[in-house]
């Protein structure tokens, strides 16, 4: 059985639905970027260090892991801290386009596949009184860069340049093509239809 | 055939719904697939899908097994009302002991475990609805059974557990899940942090993923109706 190396619903959701079984058993792992690391760097990085660390301590199931981050200028936005980091990171977004990368690490016997993917995604310039809404539904809380593309803040969004799955946290064509590469290709009668 | 990867596929997404509407960690959920009456067979089935937890009502049916699959690495997990003259069928096989319903029992638990030396997890069930013919004990009567499980030697309360009255509408659980749940919040301390909330069963898991289940006891819903 394959191994998520992540607590994320929401990768355990896209896999399920294509009829992927899985085992879900979180990395823990120090997610503090390196000095000088670049976004990209890092991205790919953390979706390694959390495949091979539960890859170590599992006797030979394959391991997928993913990592999500949200760049600006080259700066990564962290997870949403408080209403003011949240607010921060939503006036620094709109009006403007940014990244979403996501990386994927699959681990199976001695192979190893990793991949990064970015997305392009361009929010609209919002009022203030509109960020204040937005801000008192909480959805910023625990979010990279403060907004989550399947929620209220898709209203916000006017271009998503790439992968869409990517953004929601796998991308989804790219991980197919490694589980089919390595043999782990999804059973599709076992698939959930939306 | 029963496909039970596929029924584990959509099991695993509806918890992975649930978790999202709660925003919750797809990881503090573990499934606890629920054997009893079915056939060593179908463990088989479960252990190949990485359901390791396997949970078990009946002393007797629960030490047949366990020796048929001596040596796997199976974590039994013991869900159903124990007897006290079973007690040396259970304690220090299973990796829990799901529903102590009674100080009585905890007293005879506590009692072998230390002629034993041995260590054993459990859980407090509690009869969150006051049905009459529900086990458990009541929420008033829980806080002396924490302090006496705190005090026992070789005996550690992990969290609780409940079962809600029969009902064909999963919502009508909800309430006694969420009173559990509260329950935890009020008696948790720093040296019986009760982690653990087992609660949820096929009809109504995703409820209790909702409302916190870090447990969820399934099994018709994974491996069909029991024979």
């Amino acid at each position: 059985m394959l191994i998520l190396a992540s607590g994320s619903p929401r990768r355990l959701e896209l896999l399920s639905t294509l009829g992927v079984a899985l085992e879900v058993i979180p990395a823990d792992i120090d997610e503090t970027p390196l000095k000088n690391e670049s976004p990209e760097d890092f991205v790919l990085r953390m979706a390694e260090e959390k495949c091979t660390h539960v890859f170590k301590t599992q006797n030979g199931s394959p391991v997928l892991a993913a990592d999500t981050i949200v760049v600006r200028d080259g700066m990564i936005l962290g997870k949403a801290s408080s209403k003011e980091h949240a607010q921060e990171m939503i006036q620094s977004l709109q009006g403007h386009t940014h990244q979403v990368m996501t990386a994927v690490c699959l681990k199976k016997g001695d192979h190893s596949w990793s991949k990064r993917v970015t997305t392009q995604v361009t929010m609209k310039s919002l009022s203030s009184q509109t960020i204040q809404d937005y801000l008192g539904t909480k959805e910023y809380e625990g979010k990279a860069g403060a907004y989550a593309i399947q929620g209220i803040a898709a209203s916000f969004i006017t271009s998503v340049q790439g992968s869409v799955s990517s953004v929601i946290g796998l991308p989804l064509s790219e991980t197919m093509d490694m589980l089919t590469e390595a043999k782990l290709d999804p059973d599709w009668s076992k698939a959930i239809p939306v | 055939m029963i496909d039970v990867e596929k029924n584990l596929v959509a099991i695993k997404k509806k918890i992975a719904d649930a978790c999202l509407r709660r925003q919750r960690d797809a990881g503090e959920v573990a499934i606890v697939a629920v054997t009893k009456r079915f056939t060593t067979d179908v463990i088989g089935v479960a252990l190949d899908l990485s359901l390791v937890k396997i949970g078990e009502n009946y002393a007797q049916e629960f030490e047949e097994k366990r020796d048929v699959f001596l040596g796997r690495s199976i974590e039994w997990h013991f869900i159903g009302q124990l007897q006290r003259n079973k007690i040396k069928k259970v304690v220090g096989h299973a990796h829990l002991i799901h529903a102590v319903d009674s100080l009585k029992l905890a007293g005879a638990l506590s009692k072998f475990a230390d002629s034993k030396d041995v260590t054993q997890d459990v859980l407090c069930s509690v009869n969150t609805s006051g049905e009459v013919q529900k086990s458990g004990v009541s929420p008033d009567e829980l806080p002396d059974l924490l302090r006496f499980i705190k005090e026992s030697k070789h005996i550690r309360c992990q969290g609780l557990m409940t079962m809600p009255p029969l009902a064909e509408n999963p919502e009508e659980s909800r309430p006694y899940f969420a009173k559990l749940r509260e329950l935890r919040d009020q008696h948790a301390s720093a040296d019986q942090p009760l982690r653990e909330l087992s609660i949820g069963t096929s009809g109504d898991y995703e409820i209790a993923v909702e409302e916190g289940a870090t447990m969820v006891r399934l099994g018709t819903v994974l491996f069909g109706p029991r024979p």
